[in-house]
């Protein structure tokens, strides 16, 4: 009989099998296979991205003496700069605990942040993540918030020991809690507009009907620690578009997210100090 | 060395593809494209493979692409397998030596298998116009891409077996088993 199907016939009838076989097959065979595959790939991303930072090294070398020691001027001045604010911000935080203590509020959360460098990206139209060289073993635990020099980058969605997945804020499953910088109102965020050639885009609900956009001062997005993921105030995007719902109550709009954010390096992710996770 | 051992060592090649696609795609991530290369996995295993050593060879380069997908464990190891299928199915009608057939078939099964996806996985937002015009720049890419790069892909696979001593073309009637 077998003798008799075509190529053809015998590709289908394997197809069927392997179906078959993959729908009947334990969750957790399934799931160690999963496993098994990701432990085998990960080392190649890591080493891929150690790679990638050799040729950095590399291409800096090459570069003349006089950019690098104009690099290294610039800097120090910007060094001077931090350790002023650092010491603005030792003070204001010791403000903080002097009225928190004064007035018996709770304290606030307390974090310490984790410098990843990114190893991989995924950016289609379904999802987007990055893949970043920390994992369980340094303290990154999947929900916590992901950040780099421009404002929010996500949170983290899987955790491996060496590796984890950040799932990005333009990611069409992603939502948060936000607020507009400077009004403390809550408002929805939700990622997911990455128009060809054009700049991501999120949409933004339950924006109060009394909020107006100013062609000369943008709204800007910021997060909030209302979710409990974020800490307050990081920058997330600059609203473009509001339109008043059918209900009349209450604004949807667009909102532009930072161009940097698909082509980062570089991020930290917020590890809460008291342990907890989001 | 058997020749099911030289066809394992194809699934090399498509671990360089799945590298070469997150270099391309990180390279094009700042104007939104990402470039699907998923006919470039089966269209050699397909064209030029026994059934049963393309179809292991496709499996498991699927699962490769699933470890990081966020959709169910084994969705693109499926899909890489329907397309596979497809594949098989056009190499009765196609002459694997001639480019232009190639890189038809290589066409054909992408415009197939990304607007299914984008039916598959849009996750409420098939009602969205910026989502679709995503799905075209990248569909036209991606066609561009394969169109470009299938023949050529097809033909270092086949030279690399060629080099490990199992000639491919000289075989036509045994690969039928």
């Amino acid at each position: 009989m077998s003798r008799r199907l075509t190529y053809q016939g015998k590709a289908l009838l394997l197809i069927l099998l392997l179906f078959l076989l993959w729908w009947f097959l334990p969750a957790l065979f399934k799931r160690a296979t999963r496993v098994a595959f990701q432990e085998f790939q990960a080392p190649a991303w890591t080493a891929l991205s150690y790679l990638h930072d050799l040729q950095d090294f590399w291409s800096h070398r090459l570069r003349p003496r006089h950019e690098l020691i104009e690099a290294g001027i610039d800097l120090s001045r910007l060094n001077a700069a931090y350790a002023l604010r650092n010491q603005r911000m030792e003070v204001m935080e010791g403000e903080i605990l002097r009225l928190e203590a004064m007035l018996g509020l709770p304290s606030l959360p307390q974090h310490r942040y984790e410098v990843a460098r990114v190893v991989r990206r995924e950016l289609t139209n379904w999802w987007q993540y990055l893949v970043i060289r920390k994992g369980s073993l340094h303290g990154v635990a999947p929900g916590q918030a992901v950040v780099f020099a421009g404002g929010v980058v996500g949170r983290v969605r899987d955790v491996q020991p060496y590796t984890a997945v950040v799932q990005l804020v333009s990611s069409p499953d992603f939502r948060a809690a936000v607020h507009f910088g400077g009004d403390e109102r809550p408002l929805e965020f939700v990622g997911g507009l990455n128009p060809t050639l054009g700049p991501a885009l999120g949409t933004l609900r339950s924006v109060p009907a009394d909020v107006r956009l100013h062609s000369e001062r943008p709204l800007t997005i910021v997060s909030s620690r209302l979710g409990g993921v974020f800490p307050d105030g990081f920058f997330i995007g600059t609203v473009e578009h509001l339109e008043l719902g059918t209900d009349g109550l209450f604004q949807t709009g667009r909102v532009r997210l930072n161009d940097r954010l698909l082509t980062v390096r570089e991020v930290a992710v917020i590890i809460p100090l008291d342990g907890t996770t989001p | 060395m058997r020749n099911s051992q030289r066809a394992f060592s194809i699934l090399l090649f498509n671990l360089l593809l799945l590298w070469l696609l997150h270099e391309a795609n990180g390279l094009l991530a700042g104007w939104r494209i990402h470039l699907h290369g998923e006919v470039l996995f089966v269209i050699f295993s397909a064209l030029y493979l026994r059934v049963l050593h393309g179809a292991t060879l496709v499996m498991i380069s699927g699962l490769f692409i699933d470890v990081y997908s966020p959709f169910n464990y084994g969705l693109h190891a499926i899909s890489l397998l329907l397309l596979w299928t497809v594949c098989v199915v056009l190499r009765q009608r196609v002459r694997r030596e001639n480019p232009r057939h190639v890189m038809l078939v290589a066409i054909v099964c992408q415009l197939i298998h990304l607007p299914l996806w984008h039916l598959a996985a849009a996750q409420g937002r098939l009602g969205e116009a910026l989502y679709w015009l995503r799905g075209g720049g990248d569909l036209l890419a991606s066609l561009l891409f394969v169109g470009a790069t299938a023949y050529l892909w097809c033909e270092m696979q086949r030279l690399w077996l060629l080099w490990l001593g199992w000639n491919l073309n000289a075989e036509m009637h045994r690969l039928h088993r």
